[in-house]
């Protein structure tokens, strides 16, 4: 059975045609970039087909939510108003490599946050004491608190995994500082403690080393909470305490 | 980015690899050249720093799988073409390989990928769970379970795991 079929797939070949087209494609487009003069005609008519295909599927690929992942790689899954993930974008070099290694596409949000939650790359992180924060950023929708909900219920017991909430209001700049939002957010929260701080140096730390920076700014500020949770509350208030969280819409909550 | 001559190299040497892949996942010749493109596109940007042939290998399977099933996924690339399209360009009709062909790429999707993986690649179980981020269990079940179905379209009783 083996050896017929290697013998069978063994004779599929890519043809040359296929192997030269391909080389020539990335020459084209990453090695040589010859100046094209472009044609109205068939320029006009490419447009037109765009529109088309963006009216068609503005909807589906227009993100509602946004669940940002953090640990030392920084990993956001874009989320459409029917909980499909439409991107998964790396935010530093090892949160592109994560990403590459992940199929989560036009999956639901849930399975996708379960298949994340399951890889053997989280695990590795939390075997090592590292800290994961997944943050639910949206424009205040319902979807977003259910999202949330869920990634609590599937969190509990997980002591080094926080699970937070945030508006696209307050951590807007975070992209142009090439930042994730989650990262952006607990690096402002760890800021407002202590306003020396750099932000340009903050968001080269893991999320670790954030949050025991932010322990230590409110142990010397004395406004250490009850809890250990990190101070990624709105303006780097202590959460994960009860009445802290939720209500605000804008809390962090640890499962210990 | 990689240099032209390290990407061509790894065109040259995983084409045939990729177009396999390709053929598992039912692919006609547009899209298995979008797939190509879109595989060793991101080779060349991609910054891992591979470190084994067995690791650069592994690392082109996986994404070659993506890029079949987000190519699936796509509202306006949806397309897969009938059986024996695929293997009209990939075993002349009346050969023995055309019958093992057949075969495994009438299997469900999910145990084609295993079979490839396992009887052409020679990956182990626990290699297939780590590439396709499965459990190791589901790969074992999926190969038990193909290994009944090409047995019964193939006859013989020397399929070993």
């Amino acid at each position: 059975m083996r050896d017929e079929i290697k013998r069978a797939f063994g004779a599929v070949q890519a043809d040359a045609a296929l192997r030269e087209g391909t080389k020539e494609f990335l020459a084209q487009r990453l090695y040589r970039r010859p100046a094209r003069r472009l044609r109205p005609a068939p320029l006009l008519a490419c447009l037109a087909l765009l529109a088309v295909a963006l009216a068609g599927g503005r909807f589906y690929y227009t993100p509602r939510l946004t669940v940002s992942i953090d640990v030392n790689p920084s990993l956001e899954l874009g989320i459409n108003g029917l909980n499909r993930v439409i991107s998964v974008e790396g935010f530093n070099s090892d949160g592109e490599a994560w990403a590459e290694t992940l199929d989560l596409k036009y999956k639901d949000s849930t399975a996708a946050l379960e298949e994340i939650l399951a890889s053997d790359e989280l695990a590795e992180y939390l075997s090592a004491d590292e800290l994961v924060s997944i943050a639910v950023v949206s424009g205040g929708e319902e979807a977003g608190e259910k999202l949330l909900a869920f990634l609590e219920e599937e969190t509990a017991g997980q002591e080094n995994i926080y699970c937070c909430s945030a508006s696209y209001q307050e951590v807007g700049p975070a992209h142009e500082l090439g930042l994730s939002y989650g990262k952006y957010r607990a690096c402002l929260a760890l800021q407002s403690l202590d306003p020396e701080l750099d932000l340009n140096e903050i968001c080269h730390m893991t999320m670790r080393q954030i949050q025991d920076m932010t322990e230590a700014c409110q142990e010397e500020n004395g406004s250490q909470g009850s809890d250990s949770s990190p101070g990624w509350g709105s303006a780097g208030e202590g959460c994960g305490t009860e009445g802290q969280g939720h209500s605000g819409g804008q809390g962090c909550r640890h499962h210990g | 980015m990689r240099s032209e001559e390290e990407v061509n190299r790894a065109v040259d040497r995983y084409a045939p690899m990729v177009r396999r892949l390709c053929m598992v996942h039912l692919k006609n010749r547009a899209d298995t050249e979008d797939i190509f493109q879109t595989v060793f596109l991101k080779y060349a940007l991609s910054s891992v720093l591979f470190q084994s042939d067995e690791h650069e290998k592994a690392w082109l399977i996986r994404v070659t799988l993506n890029a079949c099933r987000d190519l699936l996924g796509s509202f306006f690339r949806s397309r897969t073409v009938p059986l024996d399209q695929v293997l009209e360009s990939a075993a002349p009709a009346g050969s023995e390989n055309r019958e093992v062909l057949e075969a495994v790429l009438s299997l469900p999707p999910k145990y084609r990928e295993v079979v490839y993986l396992h009887y052409y690649e020679d990956y182990t179980a626990p290699q297939i769970s780590r590439i396709l981020h499965k459990n190791v269990n589901t790969v074992y079940t999926l190969l038990t379970r193909s290994r009944r179905m090409l047995r019964e379209q193939l006859g013989g009783d020397d399929c070993e795991g």
